[in-house]
């Protein structure tokens, strides 16, 4: 048995190399930080603002009014999500409780009859209905947003209609509108779609180096005939592959501080979350496609193959995994696919965190998928890459 | 008489193919031994095996009195390789380069700044130390090659063709480090294809051919053998025949398959 500690050693001591090598190649650096600004900014300015079709998105629906005109207008909404498959009204007792809600993922927005709306009515004054939305995925803001909108207008103005018809006498704002719709965010300040964009494409940089990063380190050292050089050391094998992936999380972990950091400043992101938190989503996205990465070079037999089976791993999860369009609006098949695939975790809590502000509690559950993938396929991919090498 | 290397029945397949077929010798202590063959012959594939990189796929090996498959690691401690393709990294210095090796070898800190300093004087790269491996001449970068693998002081060293594509001045400082070495007390298994070379470096010299040994002897006992005058590439080309070895077979089973590697993303 090896002691733990040189392996460990060893292994920094060739992610040293590999950092200092990385380090002075400057045109490689540049492009790690142009890569992922540019497909933002596209990203960004094309991304659609509306949505267009989505399926049994659970929304919450808090009645804080007993009166009369609330239950009216609760029944118009249950009746309306009941003949559509769009949405799912679910009861939420409190608006603090809608909001905790949003925040976990389990209602996507919330629609809000205040305690005051029957008396408003009643007292010939505008009442108020509020939509509560999710800032980090505005797909289905502007979804939610659009239907209940739409419904609460319908009713304000067969409202409004039933007023005159009766002849009564009210002030003409009233009659024009008696029932207003006020659109609230989870958090302060909007999302604007770069807030959206950015954190799926920074995931997705860290997924697609990842992925390609240790078995291209590795095979280009066995071009260069480097690889020996390690292999003839007498350290252990796991302190080769270890190095590399130390690298590789340094340099992802650096290039997405970075990009962060120009985000900001170019396309106005907020980041809302933690910086620390942040960077351990990073680093366990890294290590679980590390290992998947290793474990797909390692079990093809040529290049050609290990690119067809990354090819196979990558396209998915660039277009399913929510980096562009919510999952909620995909088929649902399609959504059953982004379940099993690890970077729409890496992306919800990436986004969650960065846009929601939210603490690890609010992640816990994707960073239990990312810990358990990242342990499970770097457990099988390290022995792996033992046995590929000891020919 | 000790042996430093022993090989018994060594044999490598590459599927169909026998690389290296049931090869038996033994380099004894301190002697320079010179290995030689056509292309493809089986001497990198040979020397690979004896330096841990390849599994035997039959017989066994033995380097410094250790077995190179179960002791891997004590015969990786004893020996410095010096292989065809260079180990040194462009986009580092001399410095950066043997001190990464050195650390990997588990050399202490204190002594290895000294090794360091002393091999980069002894092959006249001192002034260079701080430059970019990149920036070297081929010259230039085979004798840093050829330091790299002395930095952990070996007792056994191989050289897979140290001295190819070199102008004469340095492939003679080669040389004459070779015999420095080995005056030192390190062993030394040498492939070259230049015979004038083997023959004035070696104790004694195999010939390997289609991956058997057909020769082994002191240069001048196979010299005699061929007849008066004779030199060692009339020798050679007696034994290994007239005829060409670089048909792309030969040179497919040098560098074993490839088993994983792709294209790298930005």
């Amino acid at each position: 048995m090896r002691n733990p500690i040189k392996v460990l050693t060893n292994s920094l001591t060739i992610a040293w190399k590999d950092l200092v090598e990385f380090k002075r190649t400057r045109i490689a650096l540049v492009f790690s930080f142009i890569f992922p600004l540019m497909i933002i900014a596209m990203f960004g300015y094309m991304f659609p603002g509306s949505a267009n079709t989505v399926h049994d998105v659970p929304v919450g629906l808090v009645v804080e009014d007993n009166g009369l005109y609330a239950q009216n207008v609760t029944d118009v909404f249950r009746m309306a999500c009941s003949n559509s498959s769009m949405f799912n009204l679910v009861n939420v007792s409190s608006t603090d409780q809608a909001r905790d809600k949003i925040f976990s993922g389990e209602i996507k927005g919330a629609v809000i009859i205040p305690s005051n709306f029957t008396d408003s009515l009643l007292s010939l004054n505008q009442a108020k209905t509020v939509i509560l939305t999710d800032p980090s995925n505005p797909g289905l803001t502007a979804a939610i947003t659009q239907y209940f909108t739409g419904i609460t207008r319908a009713i304000s103005d067969q409202f409004a209609k039933e007023m005159i018809e009766s002849g009564m006498h009210v002030n003409s704002s009233f009659v024009l509108q008696p029932i207003t719709v006020g659109v609230e965010g989870i958090v302060s300040g909007g999302g604007s779609s770069f807030d959206f964009v950015a954190p799926g494409f920074i995931a997705l940089t860290v997924m697609m180096s990842g992925l390609t990063a240790v078995g291209a380190a590795i095979t280009r050292e066995r071009e260069l005939g480097t690889l020996d050089g390690f292999l003839m050391c007498p350290i252990s094998r796991t302190s080769i592959i270890l190095g590399k992936m130390i690298s590789r999380t340094t340099r992802n972990l650096l290039q997405s501080a970075i990009i962060i950091c120009l985000a900001i400043y170019l396309f106005n992101v907020h980041v809302r979350g933690n910086p620390v938190l942040i960077a351990l989503v990073l680093l366990l996205g890294t290590l679980s496609f590390l290992g998947l990465g290793i474990i797909a070079t390692v079990a093809a037999k040529e290049q050609e193959s290990a690119q067809l089976i990354l090819g196979l791993l990558q396209f998915p999860m660039m277009f399913l995994c929510g980096l562009l369009f919510p999952i909620e609006q995909m088929p649902v098949p399609l959504q059953w696919v982004s379940k099993v695939l690890p970077l729409t975790y890496a992306v919800n809590a990436l986004r969650k965190v960065m846009i929601l502000g939210v603490g690890i509690g609010g992640i816990i559950f994707e960073l239990t998928i990312l810990v358990i993938l990242g342990l499970v396929t770097i457990a099988l991919g390290v022995p792996l890459f033992d046995r590929a090498v000891r020919k | 008489m000790a042996y430093t290397i022993e090989t018994e029945n060594l044999t490598k397949r590459f599927g169909e193919l026998n690389a290296v077929d049931h090869v038996s010798f033994k380099v004894e202590d301190g002697e320079i031994f010179g290995l030689l063959g056509p292309n493809g012959a089986g001497k990198t594939t040979a020397i690979k095996m004896l330096c841990t990189l390849l599994l035997p796929s039959e017989g066994s090996a033995k380097v410094g009195g250790y077995d190179v498959v179960k002791d891997a690691d004590q015969v990786r401690k004893m020996i410095g390789v010096v292989t065809e393709k260079l180990i040194m990294y462009d986009l580092l210095t001399p410095i950066e380069n043997l001190k990464m090796f050195g650390k990997l070898y588990g050399v202490p800190s204190s002594e290895l700044n000294k090794k360091i300093e002393e091999l980069l004087r002894l092959v006249e790269l001192w002034d260079w130390r701080k430059s970019l491996v990149g920036n070297f001449s081929s010259g230039m970068r085979q004798r840093l090659n050829v330091i790299r693998a002395l930095v952990h002081n070996p007792k056994i060293l191989f050289l897979d063709e140290p001295t190819v594509g070199l102008d004469p001045t340095t492939a003679r400082k080669i040389r004459d480090l070779i015999k420095q070495l080995n005056k030192e007390g390190i062993t030394i298994l040498l492939t070259t294809h230049y015979m004038e070379e083997a023959d004035k470096l070696s104790n004694r010299i195999g010939i390997i051919d289609q991956g058997k040994i057909i020769a082994l002897d002191t240069p001048a006992a196979l010299k005699a053998s061929v007849g008066e005058n004779a030199t060692l590439e009339d020798v050679f080309i007696k034994l290994t025949g007239e005829k060409m070895r670089d048909t792309p077979k030969n040179t497919s089973f040098l560098r074993p398959r490839r088993r994983f590697g792709f294209g790298g993303h930005p």
